[in-house]
């Protein structure tokens, strides 16, 4: 699906049009390539104390050229604000004033990231006003932010440093054209998952060392509803950082399937997520092929609007069987099964729709709400054991589905967005590939929205 | 062979036959004009042309229309065509008795001894024999002889009918057939489909342009309902089919029942005949009329 | 001087070859979902989701064996074209075989016994139809003009050859499926085996019901899932009825052997209907599939083929398989009591019906087959527990991989022995044993 207005804006003339007539202006975004800079510009590291001098550390360890202080007439990319130590609403005004400057010489595509602690772990109110004050801060900035810019924030569970490696993930997951579409939101990381796990392990070398181009590879992924557009994504995408994929599909949809198989190298599993034996079939294949069961990605979803006045049973039972049932089965399943790693990690597809409701949609939001609530409680459960739980709610993704919405509509839907664009679906992709990755590893039962700061659910 | 000496006209070359059918012709209005008395006897004369030739593209055209392999042996009902002309010369002699145009083809038996080869020069002599009634006119035998050197190679007896020719029957004591036994279909086991054009295309390969195998209308100018098959196009199929790959002696017979109208289709049947083994016998007629075209046999030897 | 490759010289294989999977797209009706498909595209799509279901994307098979009855010249080099245009690496040799309805099975003997031998470690065997895309050829007349015209050197010797052509001969030639040798069609040469044999209408009609009734079961129990790769919007097998009956059979009006004495009983029903589809079966040694992590379905143990004199009467043109078998079974040293499953290909409900009489009838096995007796009879609830041919449709090259895998899948879930039967034009058959692993 193409946005014909954002081709269009991006043209000199009719960009120059829209400019004077105040309308928006979105930005073609800056997305992940393999092998791409970290910055190619400066970036600018405000905030004081030593989380922030170890910070601009590491990143200076990355080969990144870092300012603690915004220079005239030079342009960044990108601007970390360190706040880990933020005690009173006062704390603020220095480095976000600092971020104010940042922000006007900021490169298209640039990225402002805040690193604070969370408002929960704290019972001291003025500390939590800080914290919090700091969220609304950063939403703002994403808001005003333009030319593809993004503000997103780095939230600190109990322990974690700015310099965890779970934390460092999350920077350079930000800092990347991988989050091309998030933007103002917040990844709480715990510094401290699992003890000894080979995960974390992984993740501390691989950003000391750089991140490998592959940080999937040798993992065999399972990907649900591969046949086509955001799953096909998904499926892709694991397979460009190394994974192998098991792309699932229901058999009417194998030709397609056996095409994406194909074109990522990995082989089609034709089953129907509902069936009960769907999780066994899966470990079978996966046990059998690879041995060891390490990404599930639920991606499979069907939609079957109607008002709630208007819905019947039928409807109600097939997006709530397909969209969470399934999951929910699948996943006891696996979690049971010595395939499933111990390291394993489970991604399920959320929506904006579950976050925030949506007309005609009432089935389809409370399954995807539903997914939201199991991903929080399954991720209790897997605390600091290695496994991980995470959701993505996408907004807005140019796919055929949303194709079908009428043209209007589907304009204004757009433009909804801080990005004033719909996202891709390998937008949607990359953030489950690095939730699948070792980066992630501090990352559990977050719902991570990649939706370009939608007004809806915001 | 009939005892009585022959008289024997070597002819320099095979004659063309579209020349022979225009004699035929030339004659047979000449005896309608005069309306000459025919004197009824077979002339005591053989015609000879030594040294014929196979042309290879001919042949190959010929095989390939039977739908059997293009070897470099000669198909026997290939050396037939090939002599044909000889013996047609001797039945547009002026004094044959019998019209050439509307003879019937009642029957063909040919004794091959041996393969033929297509680079062999062929001797071929032909002469007509013991004419005799019929019970619907005046029959008489066509002989061929196809010698390679000395050796008697292929020798073919067919029998023509000429319809409404009365001879005196006391005078040459010939015997009526008798007539036809009901008919009863053998099992098929083949089925021809014979298209409008399959008469011009074999006579294409054969060189036998006689009109009642051409179109429906030659056909009706001489007086036929419609085109009908050459016999020895059937001929041929049948022997191809029931010994597609000849290798010594052979011996094969076909009687003609009904002509086969063109364009149609022939069901056949060819069995195996009972303990002898190397006979095949072959029936073709039509499903739907329920009427014989031809029984035959053929044995390898 | 028969080829006596009898149990005193029974092989000894050096090695095992198995079945590892097969896939297959759905068949089509000719002139269906598939009208505009070529055999081309048809194997691709068979072969493209055989890769994707065993993950061999880019790797180097060791050769591809397949076929097609109806082919166009153009496609001369069928196979080795699909593998260039599939997701296998371009260095997979392969060949294109023909052995009319025995295609497919025949790819899969030979490919095997490659793999025996060790002269490959991985194989995938198959075969494709298309009566939609049927080659057209220009008349005889034309094609010797055409000929004449390519060989002509002067202006003159084209225009002559030009002045050959006839109006007539601009009207082309489809192929039909008359025997060469008989002029009659596979239909009307089983009619006359059916009549021989006696096979009545209500009988045809019954297997045709089961055939239906089977295959539609194996669809509902998720079946094909693993077997199947859908193409051009069909999922199913477009001639399956699942709701057909015997009392619909039996309106049905007799289309084959209606000049014959005794009355015709072969119908559009129990008949397959001409089809387009594609099927394959990868095929590896036994150190190819665990190296790989493949499974292994079946073993492919042995195969024979025979051909029958239909041309004189002698025998039913599609009664070869009823000859094949005797020597198969003798040189395993087996009956059909050790087998679990057969599947003898449904050409006609009558092959079918006319091949299991023949092997219970005493007098015809003694004097036609050599033997001491009847061979055997073969219990109907192990036959086609799958479905078969008149209910899948029948792209005549297709039908081996189709049977190969479904049965190699058969015995990997319910153990035993499989027997397979397959009629061919020209009077030709080959059977083969499949065992479980």
């Amino acid at each position: 699906m193409t946005d014909n207005y954002l081709d269009l804006v991006n043209t000199p003339l009719p960009g120059k049009i829209a400019k004077a007539l105040g309308l928006p202006r979105p930005s073609v975004l800056r997305r992940y390539t393999p092998g791409e800079p970290i910055a190619a510009k400066p970036v600018l590291v405000t905030g004081s104390g030593a989380g922030a001098e170890a910070l601009a550390d590491v990143l200076l360890g990355w080969d990144v050229e870092v300012r603690r202080h915004v220079l005239p007439g030079e342009k960044l990319s990108a601007a970390v604000v360190v706040l880990d130590r933020a005690a009173s609403p006062e704390d603020l005004a220095g480095p976000l004033l600092e971020l104010g400057q940042a922000a006007r010489v900021l490169v298209p595509g640039g990225r402002v990231v805040a690193v604070f602690r969370s408002a929960a772990d704290t019972t001291d109110p003025a500390v939590a006003a800080a914290r919090q004050g700091i969220d609304g801060a950063i939403r703002s900035v994403a808001r005003e932010l333009r030319g593809g810019a993004t503000a997103n924030g780095i939230v600190l569970r109990a322990g974690a440093t700015t310099t965890d490696a779970t934390t460092l993930g999350a920077l350079r997951f930000f800092l990347s054209g991988r989050s091309a579409y998030v933007d103002g939101q917040f990844l709480e990381v715990s510094g401290t998952p699992a003890e000894g796990v080979a995960g974390l392990a992984a993740a501390t070398a691989a950003v000391g060392e750089g991140v490998p181009d592959q940080p999937l590879a040798g993992r065999t992924a399972v990907v649900t509803g591969a046949a086509r557009g955001i799953g096909a994504k998904i499926a892709e995408t694991l397979a460009r950082d190394g994974a192998r994929v098991v792309a699932v599909d229901v058999p009417a949809a194998g030709e397609q399937l056996a095409q994406v198989a194909n074109r990522v190298g990995g082989t089609a599993l034709q089953i129907d997520i509902t069936a009960p034996d769907a999780a066994a079939r899966i470990l079978e294949h996966v046990g059998g092929r690879y041995g060891t069961l390490d990404i599930v990605v639920h991606n499979a979803g069907i939609t079957r609007d109607k008002l709630l006045a208007n819905m019947d049973a039928s409807r109600w039972d097939a997006v709530i069987a397909v969209n969470i049932a399934s999951q929910l089965r699948m996943n006891e399943q696996f979690l049971a099964s010595p395939v499933f790693s111990t390291t394993g990690r489970i991604i399920s597809l959320a929506s904006t729709s579950g976050i925030a409701g949506n007309r005609g949609q009432s089935n389809y939001a409370a399954s995807k709400a539903g997914v939201i609530g199991m991903v929080r409680a399954q991720a209790a459960s897997f605390d600091g054991a290695g496994r991980t739980i995470n959701a993505v709610a996408p907004g807005f993704i140019e796919t055929d589905m949303t194709a079908k919405i009428p043209p209007l509509t589907r304009q204004v839907a757009r433009r909804l967005s801080s990005l004033q664009q719909g996202g891709l679906p390998v937008d949607v992709a990359e953030a489950i590939a690095f939730l699948a990755s070792d980066a992630a590893a501090g990352v559990n039962g977050q719902v991570l929205r990649v939706c370009g700061q939608n007004l809806v659910g915001a | 062979m009939s005892g009585t000496s022959r008289e024997e006209v070597t002819l320099p070359d095979v004659p063309a036959l579209p020349g022979l059918y225009r004699r035929a012709l030339a004659l047979a209005a000449r005896r309608t004009m005069r309306r000459a008395p025919v004197a009824l006897a077979v002339p005591a004369v053989q015609h000879r042309v030594d040294g014929v030739r196979v042309d290879l593209l001919a042949l190959t055209r010929f095989q390939q229309l039977l739908g059997s392999a293009a070897r470099d042996a000669v198909p026997s009902a290939y050396v037939h065509t090939l002599a044909f002309p000889v013996a047609m010369s001797v039945l547009v002699r002026p004094d044959f008795p019998l019209p050439l145009l509307g003879m019937v083809h009642l029957s063909n038996e040919v004794r091959q001894a041996r393969r033929i080869d297509a680079s062999e020069a062929l001797d071929v002599v032909a002469w007509a024999e013991h004419l005799r009634p019929h019970a619907a006119g005046t029959q008489v035998d066509v002989v061929l002889e196809v010698r390679v050197g000395a050796d008697l190679v292929w020798t073919g007896r067919s029998v023509y009918l000429a319809r409404g020719v009365r001879l005196d029957t006391a005078g040459t004591g010939g015997r009526r057939d008798e007539e036809r036994p009901a008919f009863t279909a053998p099992t098929p086991t083949g089925l021809w489909r014979l298209g409008a054009d399959t008469g011009r295309r074999y006579a294409a390969v054969s060189g036998d342009w006689n009109p009642i195998h051409l179109s429906p209308l030659t056909a009706k100018a001489l007086g036929m309902k419609t085109a009908i098959a050459h016999g020895m196009y059937l001929a041929a199929r049948m022997v191809d089919q029931a010994v597609p790959a000849p290798s010594g002696p052979l011996h094969w017979r076909i009687d003609f029942a009904t002509p086969v109208l063109l364009p149609g289709s022939v069901t056949t049947s060819f069995a195996r005949a009972g303990d002898t083994g190397h006979r095949t016998d072959v029936v073709g007629w039509s499903a739907k009329r329920r009427h014989p075209h031809f029984t035959g046999w053929v044995r390898a030897e | 001087m028969a080829d006596q490759a009898g149990a005193s010289n029974a092989p000894i294989p050096a090695r095992t070859a198995v079945v590892i999977g097969g896939n297959r797209i759905p068949f089509a009706r000719s002139g269906g979902a598939y009208a505009y498909s070529s055999n081309k595209d048809m194997l691709i799509a068979a072969l493209d989701g055989l890769v994707a279901r065993f993950g061999l994307q880019g790797e180097r098979i060791g050769e591809v064996a397949a076929g097609a009855v109806l082919k166009h010249s153009r496609d001369f080099n069928l196979t080795r074209e699909v593998v260039l245009g599939s997701a296998l690496s371009p260095e997979t040799p392969a060949y294109d075989l023909q052995q009319a309805c025995a295609t497919g099975l025949e790819t899969v003997v030979g490919l095997s016994n490659k793999i025996k031998l060790g002269q490959i470690e991985s194989g995938i065997a198959g075969g494709v139809d298309s009566a939609s895309d049927a080659p057209i050829a220009v008349s005889e007349g034309l094609r010797r003009v055409l000929l004449d015209l390519s060989r002509a050197r002067t202006t003159q010797q084209k225009i002559k050859a030009l002045a050959t052509l006839r109006p007539k001969d601009l009207s082309p030639n489809a192929p039909t499926t008359g025997e060469p040798r008989t002029g009659l069609s596979m239909g009307e040469h089983q009619a006359l085996t059916t009549a021989a044999w006696e096979i009545t209408r209500e009988a045809q009609d019954e297997l045709a019901y089961r055939s239906h009734s089977n295959l539609a079961a194996a669809y509902d129990r998720g079946f094909f899932s693993d077997l199947m790769t859908p193409y051009r919007g069909l999922t199913k097998d477009a001639n399956l009825r699942a709701d057909t009956s015997l009392e619909k059979l039996a309106t049905l009006k007799p289309v084959f052997g209606k000049g014959l004495d005794a009355p015709a009983t072969m119908t559009a029903g129990n008949s397959t209907p001409l089809t387009d589809g594609a099927a394959v079966v990868l095929l590896g040694s036994e150190e190819y599939a665990r190296s790989n992590n493949l499974p292994m379905l079946a073993t492919i143990v042995d195969a024979e083929a025979a051909a029958v004199d239909f041309v004189t009467g002698e025998e039913g043109l599609l009664m070869a398989p009823v000859h094949a078998m005797p020597r198969l079974l003798q040189r395993n040293g087996l009956t059909f009591e050790d087998f679990d499953f057969f599947e003898i290909h449904e050409a006609f409900a009558g092959t079918v019906l006319s091949s299991l009489a023949a092997w219970e009838d005493a007098d015809y096995c003694k004097r036609v087959l050599g033997l001491d007796g009847a061979l055997g009879s073969i219990d109907r609830a192990k036959l086609n527990v799958n479905g078969s041919s008149l209910a899948a449709g029948h792209p005549f090259a297709a039908t081996g991989g189709r049977i190969v895998a479904s049965l190699a899948k058969t015995l990997s879930e319910k153990g035993g022995r499989g027997l397979i039967s397959v009629c061919a034009a020209g009077g030709q058959g080959v059977v083969a044993i499949l065992e479980a692993r």
